[in-house]
């Protein structure tokens, strides 16, 4: 099978697609290489000629690839690269994907079916970046840790113990070979938090739904002095932030964004 | 009579590529439809109005990303006014619901958006229905 890859200027993406995605229903694959350059790269069958894809492509053309590839998802997908950088200051990235190389702080995820944490998600991300604003210290756990990459992410800064809990098997097994992957001590553990209260460490961050969130704040441990909460839609946010409130936490910070809230609660 | 931007065969023309069914309504009005299997991270077109818009979805594997394209200079607005983002548990498809407005002279247009998303984690793909409606609003 035919695979294109287009390096096209990154402000003129937008325009070239316009022309292309008609002639390439299937979709492509965009992955950005650099502020100043993204990659758009498409493979089957008919494809259109190089001569085409130049004129289309026009001056935003800043170079172009083709090669024979294997008619397969996975190898499509693997090419697409699962990278995220957050706040310029942590990447999370699949083992397939090279190394930052830079300085910036580095989470390799296994990407698992059922394991929700890829680093592309609102949510995620919202948890990941008021991680990074806070100073790190005393015990944390991960409510809802999916692949484990918040867990890893407050490991790496200095929390410590570190506990990751989640109601799903494949959950708790993708954290803990994440951890190892990452060589950082967390402590997953198979629980649902509409049956138990959280655990009594001094920080919490739960990417859990608005239901999950009431339950735990009803519940919560004078000892939990911090919690960033997630997985709410903007809409949630003042229902969330009133239940925290009830168990005596104040809003410190937000993050918004595709509709997701992102709330960092405190005892004053 | 039916402004330009509404008319079902250029959009039709334009959408066959990707399975577009477009029609009038009474009264002017276009409806679309369009399905596609889209594969995790590919980024594919599933709503084309000619010269107004252009709807492409990417799935991946724990989000969705969205990516309203305006096609006519005087860009449409786009808001989310139902969803089963803040339903994760749910069994049901993923769906997003938007009302479209199209602030254009002599008479604005406004569509009603919905697209639903099927994940299969194991088939590292999504299956997605879109619907549409859009109509001129001349009062």
């Amino acid at each position: 099978m035919r695979r294109v890859a287009l390096t096209l200027r990154a402000d003129a993406v937008e325009e070239v697609l316009d022309v292309l995605m008609p002639l390439i229903p299937q979709g492509v694959y965009e992955r950005v290489l650099d502020p100043q350059r993204t990659e758009v790269a498409f493979s089957g069958d008919g494809l259109p000629a190089a001569a085409e894809l130049e004129a289309i492509a026009g001056d935003a053309l800043l170079g172009r690839d083709e090669e024979e590839v294997a008619d397969s998802r996975e190898e499509r997908r693997r090419r697409a690269g699962r990278t995220w950088t957050v706040a310029g200051r942590l990447r999370v990235r699949s083992p397939d994907d090279p190394p930052s190389g830079d300085g910036v702080r580095d989470i390799v995820i296994e990407p698992a079916p059922g394991a929700f944490g890829t680093g592309a998600h609102p949510t995620t991300r919202g948890c990941l970046e008021l991680l990074l604003e806070l100073q790190p210290g005393g015990g944390l756990a991960d409510l809802g840790c999916g692949s484990g990459v918040v867990a890893i992410a407050a490991a790496q800064l200095g929390w410590e113990p570190v506990y990751a809990l989640d109601f799903d098997e494949r959950s708790v097994g993708a954290t803990e070979r994440n951890a190892q992957r990452n060589g950082v001590a967390v402590r997953a553990v198979l629980a649902d938090l509409r049956e138990i209260p959280a655990p009594p460490a001094h920080s919490l961050v739960a990417n859990i739904p608005l239901d999950v969130h009431e339950r735990i704040a009803g519940s919560l441990s004078p000892a939990s002095a911090r919690v960033i909460v997630s997985g709410i839609t903007a809409s949630q946010e003042p229902a969330a932030t009133a239940a925290y409130g009830r168990a005596g936490l104040a809003l410190r910070g937000r993050r918004v964004g595709g509709g997701w809230a992102t709330l960092w609660l405190e005892r004053p | 009579m039916t402004p330009a931007l509404l008319d079902p065969r250029p959009a039709a023309a334009a959408g066959a590529p990707h399975g577009q069914l477009a029609s009038a309504m009474t009264g002017g009005a276009l409806r679309l439809s369009c399905h596609k299997l889209i594969e995790d991270a590919a980024r594919a077109t599933i709503l084309l109005v000619p010269g107004l818009l252009r709807l492409d979805v990417r799935p991946l594997e724990d989000s969705l990303q969205v990516f309203a394209r305006a096609l006519h200079p005087v860009p449409p607005r786009w808001e989310i006014i139902d969803g089963t983002a803040d339903e994760a548990a749910t069994d049901e498809p993923y769906r997003l619901e938007w009302r479209v407005d199209a602030p254009l002279e002599p008479h604005p247009i406004r569509g009603r958006v919905t697209v639903t998303m099927t994940v299969d984690f194991d088939q590292g793909a999504a299956h997605f229905v879109a619907h549409a409606l859009f109509r001129e609003i001349l009062a």
